[in-house]
């Protein structure tokens, strides 16, 4: 059965929201509880760790204009339960709940009701209830919750073009938030090199891996120490890690050659070749040439490309793509 | 806690019991079932019920009030209980109802031969509102005007059935009715055991049916103005019952006199349009300009035989108060036939002697506004004070047209678990009837709303009401 536009792009942005909300939870469980070990934030502190995530997560403007000092009180609030920061945890799920609610009858009932839970399990939530309870069990019910989704999406849907742009969200948004992780730790963790390689830099390697759910996977696949490159390698490059950026832009080149089969050419070439293009650019990198040209340019660019297959896909098949047709 | 073997209806009618502890001879089995629930069980189901609701996302949305909110629409564990001899009854009287409307409909944009022979008034009709000139002269597919259906029924405190309105443009509730069955066997499978209850998941099917006989070329699908209409929630689940694109005005357009929708692979034809939006807001062409949910032309291709819509455009004038007082004429002069469903005597303003003893006798009656729904506007007599009593005299002679009286029915109770105990509330029953321009079908039971306070005529969801859901024994 054929798709309507809205819903397809629906279904697109419930994946990115989702995916955003148990990203930034990850995130923002890392940094925290890094912090409480002794001397970090005095490593780290040229700038402050919560300042650093907020860069990471590219919302510096937004922060600025609500608050004056980056405190955890501060930030905390800002990612977690902020309805003015149209990012956080508690307005991503909001949104991915509206775009839900506007193709409900394209999901299947269980992908409703997971989705329905993550967003009342954090609805009524506010600051200080966060962290009576502990920041981690937030963050914990939101992955959770994520991943329940993702589980369920996968397992009570039909793996029809539906499907497919909702994973082409997901995988999106995965993929980018990876080059933003790497980027930022990268520069935060290079502008110290007296450090370089000793405890502290280890643990700070070892939270970035946490991060993203990568440290055990690491630890498999390296059996030496934890070395920056190794750990930037390991995050952009690895194939068998899911959350990495190759595993993410192969899926996604996939996931989109599923979503569009079928479409014309002109519709169907803009988004293809970028993606394809991205693909085999990983596939002839390791992580020397990576570094070695120039790493901050490398991600600066793959988020610029990420970027522009959303805006192929969106001009090409979703609401926009009628005013044209 | 008190057991339902306490309950206590007072002097009323009550659906379960025939007298203080002593229940029907059809719900005997359930009244023994729930005997034998105790506090802990309700409690439980209550709680599961609740959980159900909430991560379903069964909800309306409320408007009045100073920003739109979700609620979930009360549900009552205690089911009732409609004996199979008398829905036997009720469903032969639905079905003769809703083939006298429908000819109705048929006759007043056509020939007009009930004015002609005088059976109703011209003014009654034509002076509506809701009657559509942009009709005259056509006939829908299969002659189906009222595909649709929720006719509204209340039992007076003597017993007797009587049909209080009718409602042919776009009814709403079925979801519930399907929803409630699906949670109910869920959390009290232990009162299903012995019931032998007339299933109701056949309804999504029989809709299909209607809706694609009606055009074939093209798949059906269902329009709703949005996710922020009240009852979006059910728009979407029928259409995922029934297997169709739940499409809004903006993913369809008008091409080369077909109706399409904007998909990713292009523009595709639409069949037939179950559309929950209302007349004026189909089509802002030949409807409401300013309508944003409608699509530019669909009138004109619909009048064309370019799609067909579900329900017909112009089915208000059928429903419409100022002419419910002739129903029973008109099954007499279609169907010759008597009517088997008795309605609420009706009183209208619109005529001189009518107004005079409504404003004679404001204090016993209840006035409803002629053109408007979910109990907006109506004014109960008997519980309204002089100075409403006279505001409401003031806006019936302003305004002849608008109103209707009809004495106070003493709605049937049922018992209802009110913070743990056994109470008497109020309820009326919304039976579904679909047709597709042959043989209309009865969806067994319907929703049965419940006024959750104490003494409430007034069952609607937007006002405090509840549902139930509803047993037909075989």
């Amino acid at each position: 059965m054929a798709l309507l536009s809205r819903v397809a792009e629906s279904l697109y942005w419930m994946g990115r929201y989702v995916e955003r909300a148990e990203n930034t939870a990850r995130l923002l469980d890392v940094t925290y509880h890094a912090r409480l070990e002794p001397g970090t934030v005095e490593v780290a502190g040229a700038t402050n760790t919560w300042e650093a995530l907020i860069m990471t997560l590219g919302l510096a403007r937004r922060y600025g204009e609500l608050h004056s000092e980056f405190t955890e009180h501060g930030v905390v609030d800002f990612l977690t339960v902020s309805r003015e920061n149209s990012s956080s945890i508690v307005s991503s799920l909001v949104s991915a709940r509206e775009n839900a609610r506007g193709c409900r009858d394209q999901l299947s009932s269980e992908t409703w009701v997971a989705i329905n839970r993550l967003h009342h399990g954090t609805a009524g939530r506010n600051y200080h209830l966060i962290m009576a309870d502990g920041l981690y069990d937030f963050c914990d019910s939101i992955r959770q919750g994520a991943q329940a989704f993702h589980g369920t999406a996968e397992n009570t849907s039909l793996h029809d073009e539906g499907w497919y742009w909702l994973r082409t969200g997901v995988l999106i948004e995965r993929a980018d938030m990876v080059t933003r992780i790497v980027d930022s730790k990268y520069h935060l963790l290079m502008a110290w090199p007296e450090e370089v390689g000793g405890p502290l830099d280890r643990y700070q390697w070892g939270a970035m891996l946490r991060s993203v759910s990568g440290y055990e996977a690491f630890r498999r696949k390296q059996q030496g120490g934890i070395e920056g490159p190794d750990v930037v390698g390991f995050m952009l490059l690895d194939r068998q890690f899911p959350r990495s950026l190759r595993a993410c832009v192969d899926g996604l080149c996939e996931t989109l050659d599923s979503a569009t089969e079928g479409a014309e050419e002109r519709l169907r070439n803009p988004a293809m070749r970028q993606v394809t293009g991205l693909q085999s650019r990983l596939q002839f990198e390791t992580q020397e040439s990576l570094i070695g040209a120039g790493l901050h340019e490398s991600l600066f660019q793959t988020q610029e490309t990420l970027a522009s297959i959303g805006q192929a896909v969106s001009e090409a098949f979703f609401w926009a793509a009628f005013s044209a047709a | 806690m008190q057991s339902v073997r306490d309950y206590n209806f007072g002097a009323g009618y009550d659906e379960m019991f025939e007298s203080p502890g002593v229940p029907r001879e059809h719900c005997r089995a359930v009244f023994e079932a729930l005997c034998s629930l105790t506090p802990a069980d309700i409690a439980e189901a209550r709680q599961r019920a609740d959980v159900a609701f909430v991560n379903l996302g069964i909800t309306f949305t409320l408007y009045h009030e100073a920003e739109a909110t979700e609620r979930i629409f009360p549900f009552d564990l205690v089911p009732r209980v409609i004996a199979g001899r008398e829905w036997e009854r009720v469903e032969r009287g639905l079905k003769q109802r809703v083939l006298a409307l429908n000819a109705f409909l048929q006759d007043v944009y056509n020939e007009g031969r009930i004015v002609a022979a005088g059976r109703i008034p011209a003014e009654a009709i034509y002076s509506s509102p809701n009657y559509r000139p942009e009709m005259r002269g056509f006939t829908p597919p299969n002659g189906a005007w009222i595909h649709i259906s929720g006719i509204d029924l209340v039992r007076d405190a003597d017993g007797t059935i009587y049909i209080l309105e009718d409602n042919v443009r776009t009814p709403s509730g079925v979801s519930y009715v399907l929803q409630n069955r699906s949670i109910s066997t869920r959390v009290l499978p232990r009162l299903f055991d012995q019931s032998g209850v007339v299933p109701v998941q056949d309804y999504a099917n029989r809709l299909h049916a209607a809706v694609r006989s009606c055009f074939e070329p093209g798949p059906a699908v269902v329009l709703t103005p949005g996710m922020y209409n009240s009852a979006y929630f059910e728009h979407s689940f029928l259409a995922k019952q029934m297997g169709v694109q739940l499409v809004e005005g903006r993913d369809l357009a008008v091409r080369g006199g077909r109706v399409v929708m904007r998909t990713t692979r292009g523009p595709i034809q639409v069949g037939a349009i179950y559309r929950r939006i209302d007349d004026d807001f189909l089509d802002p062409i030949n409807f409401h300009a300013d309508s944003q949910l409608g699509v530019a032309g669909l009138f004109d291709v619909y009048r064309a035989g370019g799609t067909c819509l579900v329900n017909s455009v112009g089915t208000g004038v059928a429903d419409d108060k100022s002419v419910y007082p002739f129903v029973p004429e008109m099954i007499r002069f279609y169907l010759n036939e008597e009517p088997i469903l008795a309605n609420v005597p009706t009183f209208r303003t619109a005529d001189e002697r009518e107004r005079e003893h409504v404003l004679a006798h404001l204090r016993d009656l209840v006035v409803k506004p002629a053109n408007a729904s979910g109990g907006y506007g109506v004014v109960i007599g008997p519980a309204s004070d002089e100075r409403r009593l006279a505001e409401t005299a003031q806006a019936i002679r302003e305004n002849p047209a608008g109103f209707v009286g009809q004495p106070l029915i003493r709605l049937s109770t049922c018992p209802t678990l009110i913070e743990g105990s056994f109470q008497p509330r109020r309820v009326d029953l919304r039976p579904f009837v679909i047709f597709d321009g042959r043989e209309p079908w009865v969806l067994p039971g319907g929703l049965t709303r419940v006024a959750l306070k104490e003494g409430s005529f007034i069952v609607n969801s937007s006002q405090g009401g509840g549902s139930k859901d509803t047993w037909v024994l075989n």
